[in-house]
């Protein structure tokens, strides 16, 4: 987890805000600033593959293959 | 073509169902595969029908349990639209279905397999993660990878 601690300020003539971000190792970084309704910053869900279920518990797992998925109709 | 990185690589919908269903084998190994892929500079991508192929499976499976849950299919769009580029079909992808089903003579519901192949190859991906490889044979000819678990 990278935490990136910067203070902007958004007016009408001032509406971009940029980050260092040279000191990060190279690859793609998802950038999130989630604002509530009374300007508050909210903070974001976690949505690391790693804690992603489904609730489904499932001892023997289908192929998931398309032949099975579809119907005869097309769908 | 689209302009996805050639570093680019498809996530077959069974692959994110493993991902998703709590079987601690079939996660982590699906978990580990991403993890190496991302690892190894690959940039993560699904296709709109892997999205819808997903839902529609997930929610069956729901019904199987008898608890569907709105809030966690709601809850899987946002894990899918944080974790994946998306990629779309277009008028050209479907040029591409109409050239790969009169080539391999494709037919029934391997024509859903092949319109993966279409929209991956009109955004420029050539690499595909999945767990059945057999389904898509017909597109080594095309240059594609398959990758599987």
């Amino acid at each position: 987890m990278i935490t990136i601690n910067k203070k902007v300020k958004i007016s009408k003539t001032n509406q971009k805000v940029e980050f260092e971000l040279q000191d990060l190792p190279e690859g793609e970084y998802d950038l999130q600033l989630l604002i509530g309704e009374n300007g508050e910053i909210v903070p974001g869900k976690d949505y690391n593959l790693e804690n992603w279920r489904s609730g489904i518990k499932l001892d023997i797992v289908p192929s998931f293959r398309r032949e099975d998925m579809y119907g005869e109709d097309g769908r | 073509m689209g302009k996805m990185a050639d570093n680019s690589i498809i996530i077959d919908t069974n692959i994110l169902l493993y991902l998703n269903i709590d079987n601690e084998e079939v996660k982590g190994k699906a978990l580990q595969k991403i993890q190496y892929l991302k690892r190894d500079g690959y940039s993560l991508a699904i296709s709109e029908q892997i999205i819808r192929e997903f839902l529609v499976a997930k929610s069956n499976l729901q019904k199987i349990a008898h608890k569907i849950d709105f809030n966690k299919l709601r809850e899987d769009v946002q894990y899918l639209l944080h974790n994946f580029s998306i990629i779309w079909p277009s008028f050209k992808s479907v040029l591409f279905l109409e050239e790969l089903i009169f080539k391999y003579r494709i037919q029934g519901k391997v024509i859903h397999d092949a319109n993966i192949v279409a929209v991956a190859k009109e955004n420029n991906v050539f690499k595909i993660l999945t767990n059945n490889p057999s389904d898509f044979i017909f597109a080594l000819g095309e240059g594609f990878e398959i990758i599987t678990l």
